[in-house]
């Protein structure tokens, strides 16, 4: 599961992939030891990851909501369904000057990347699952930043948090879905 | 224990090949606006501490911190060889013991990364380490 590159501006850099190494090694390591991890079974993870950020604490920072409306996930068959029905709602943000159709551009150039990607092996089962604002990067590893209060309360690092500490539940998630778990 | 910024904060002053001194370039948790070169050490969620084999009596039990550390400066090259050089220090140390607590292994968790240009046009990256450390023995 990987997050597909965010897109350069002055202030955001395209910085692509960064960080989830640590935390995403031992659960692909694991993952990949199941004889045929579903695909069904990894759009699942990725759909109780998405409640997860948006559910318990620290959810997605919110202001306008472009962040948290950015969330995507694809799959052999293009881009899934979003469980929250939140994904491609985008609004204009006036205070940075950002219409709704510019995130709606990078959500497409995002989302086609991310199909290609779970495409790419028909015999490999691979779900993608990420943010497609320019900004997610940024937000997600600016400690320190302020956010709209919200609860559960927002904070960075919440994509991160959410699969760290559900690594055994992803694990379940997929193994229950998949034809022949490991025994 | 103290906090794992505080002694991450030692390790880095220790190293005086680093240049890097407490209060002068050196911060912890929050990001001063002067002076134009810093170094930002902050304290990040980390994962849950052992609960088996003792690890409910605070002295025995290991804990997983995680620290960000973020520097600030100039001129783009430069805040990376320093930031570069932060994480080459930092990665892989283990067996160490620092204010009554023993670090057993140190490693970086997300290599380098920039991370903006801030509202005064610095640049700044970011680099993020896992931690694996408990009481000290030695100090008890």
């Amino acid at each position: 599961m990987k997050r597909p590159r965010s897109f350069y501006t002055k202030r955001y850099p395209n910085t692509n992939v960064q960080g989830f190494e640590a935390v995403m090694l031992n659960l692909n390591t694991t993952i990949a030891k199941m004889k045929i991890a579903s695909e069904r079974g990894l759009l699942e993870a990725a759909y109780f990851i998405r409640h997860e950020t948006e559910e318990k604490a620290d959810t997605t920072p919110l202001d306008y909501g472009n962040l948290r409306a950015s969330w995507f996930t694809t799959w052999s068959k293009g881009v899934a369904k979003d469980p929250l029905r939140l994904s491609g709602r985008f609004k204009n943000n006036k205070r940075k000057k950002l219409t709704a159709s510019q995130f709606q551009t990078w959500h497409t150039q995002a989302t086609a990347e991310a199909s290609g990607m779970s495409a790419a092996n028909p015999r490999k089962a691979t779900v993608v699952m990420g943010y497609s604002a320019n900004y997610a990067m940024w937000v997600h590893e600016m400690i320190g930043a302020e956010y709209t209060p919200r609860g559960p309360a927002a904070g960075p690092k919440w994509f991160e948090k959410a699969i760290d500490r559900n690594r055994g539940k992803l694990i379940e998630i997929i193994r229950q879905t998949s034809k022949s778990p490991i025994k | 224990m103290n906090m794992p910024s505080e002694d991450i904060r030692d390790m880095l002053e220790a190293e005086s090949s680093l240049g890097l001194i407490f209060a002068t370039n050196l911060f912890i948790g929050t990001e001063p606006t002067k002076p134009k070169e810093t170094v930002t050490i902050f304290d990040t969620y980390g994962r849950p501490p052992q609960l088996t084999l003792g690890g409910k009596e605070e002295d025995s039990g290991y804990y997983y911190p995680s620290v960000q550390i973020r520097v600030r400066g100039i001129e783009q090259r430069t805040v990376w060889e320093l930031i570069n050089d932060i994480m080459l220090s930092l990665h892989g140390r283990g067996q160490e013991t620092w204010n009554g607590a023993l670090y057993t292994v140190i490693y970086c968790s997300s290599g380098p990364a920039l991370l903006d240009w801030d509202d005064n046009g610095l640049v700044r990256f970011i680099v993020n380490f896992n931690l694996q450390r408990r009481e000290s023995l030695d100090s008890a």
